[in-house]
Parts: C-alpha cells; sequence; structure tokens
C-alpha cells in the first residue's frame, strides 16, 4: 500500500522540510491514522465527512486566484 | 599522537551525536513498526475500507497542499508555476448543481462520499462499478498530490 511507502519517505524528508512543516507532520499523522482503520465509518463518521466537505466550501485554500483588476 | 582517542574529539558532540542517532533510529528501525496496516475487520467490505482511506488521504493531502500554496500564492505562481497550476486546477469551480458551483476537488471527493453512501445501501454490481471509477479518479490525484507534497516542501527559500 502505497501510504505506508508515503510515510517512509516521509519521515527520510521531514529533516529538509522547509514550507509547512507543522501541515507536513499533519499529513504524515493522518497517513499513519488512515493505515489503522479496521472497519468501515459509521452513519456519524460518514456524515461528519459530508458536512467537513461542505465547510470546505469557502475555506480560503479552496479558492481561486482572484483575477488582477 | 599519544595518547590520542577519537572519542575525546567527540564529547562536545556527544550530546548532538546521540540525539541525531536516536532520531535516525527512531525513523528508520522502530516508527515504521507503528505503521503497519492494521487487520481488516471480519465484517467489514474491503472495497470500502480501501476507498474511505483513499477519501481521508485525498482530505489530508489537499489540506496540506493547498494551504501550502496559498500561504504564498506570488511566491508559487512565479517560481513553481506546473504546482500552482495543478492547484488551480483542483479549486477549478464546476458545477455540482443547477444553481451552485464547487472547486472541482470538493466535487470529486463530495460524488466519492455520495457514491459510497449509495453503495453502502445497495450494494449491487452497478453501485461497485461506478464507485470503483470515481474513487479510482481520485487515487490517481491523490498519487499526484503526494509527489507535489514531497517536492513542495523542501525547497531552499
Amino acid at each position: 500500500m502505497e501510504a505506508a511507502g508515503l510515510i517512509q519517505i516521509g519521515l527520510q524528508v521531514l529533516p529538509l522540510v522547509t514550507t509547512g512543516v507543522t501541515e507536513f507532520i499533519a499529513w504524515l499523522e493522518a497517513l499513519r491514522t488512515n493505515l489503522r482503520q479496521s472497519g468501515e465509518w459509521t452513519a456519524e463518521q460518514d456524515a461528519a465527512f459530508t458536512a467537513a466537505l461542505a465547510a470546505k466550501e469557502n475555506d480560503p485554500r479552496y479558492q481561486q486566484d482572484t483575477p488582477p483588476a | 599522537m599519544k595518547n590520542f582517542k577519537l572519542s575525546r574529539l567527540l564529547i562536545p558532540f556527544s550530546g548532538a551525536i546521540t540525539g541525531i542517532a536516536f532520531g535516525w533510529l527512531i525513523a528508520s528501525c522502530i516508527l515504521p513498526l507503528f505503521t503497519g496496516c492494521a487487520t481488516l475487520d471480519p465484517n467489514a467490505d474491503p472495497f470500502v475500507v480501501r476507498t474511505e482511506q483513499v477519501q481521508k488521504q485525498a482530505d489530508a493531502t489537499f489540506d496540506f497542499l493547498l494551504g501550502v500554496d496559498n500561504a504564498d500564492r506570488g511566491f508559487w505562481r512565479t517560481n513553481a508555476p506546473a504546482f500552482h497550476n495543478f492547484c488551480e486546477y483542483l479549486r477549478t469551480p464546476i458545477p455540482v448543481s443547477p444553481t451552485h458551483n464547487s472547486p472541482r476537488i470538493l466535487a470529486i471527493e463530495r460524488n466519492v462520499q455520495d457514491l459510497k453512501v449509495q453503495y453502502k445501501d445497495n450494494r449491487s454490481a452497478g453501485n461497485s462499478n461506478l464507485l470503483y471509477q470515481i474513487s479510482s479518479e481520485l487515487r490517481l490525484l491523490v498519487l499526484q498530490g503526494n509527489s507535489w507534497s514531497n517536492i513542495v516542501s523542501t525547497p531552499n527559500r
């Protein structure tokens, strides 16, 4: 599974990371948590994920560049 | 060179060397032991679990990538236009209903989520095929995103 390989690469790259260190570690942590999933999400987890996706619609990270005036 | 011992030269650095050695030991030997795949529950559908893993991975990867790009869009636009264009491709609004547009990556993630819930309700071959197609698309984007994440987080700025 590629996530396991990505974690190992990420750990080796980690000392070199200069941009977004916190986010990079959060990304590695998410991959690690991901690998530990053993069952299907519950209905509550599905609903929470859907709500989280809807909330990102207004997240500045997900907005396109504003065209020059 | 009488009574020369290499270890004397290393004494001032012994703390740092120990720290580096310990960090290397953890990174290369111990951590991989804790990152192995979990055993699947007997009642869980492997296809659903795999799809959910891709969804979660996509969520983390695109939050990270778009966050890095958003932190300094001007820098990435000038110095890594391919990366910035990839982020803009993910952000491009596409119609998800007659009255609503959504950033492309969120629309794809939402599509996977909806089809997965539909498949969980009715595990037919038709639903399975649809879910497989769209989750494969998402997985390809995640793989591309993962490549960018390792590239853009280690430049010398």
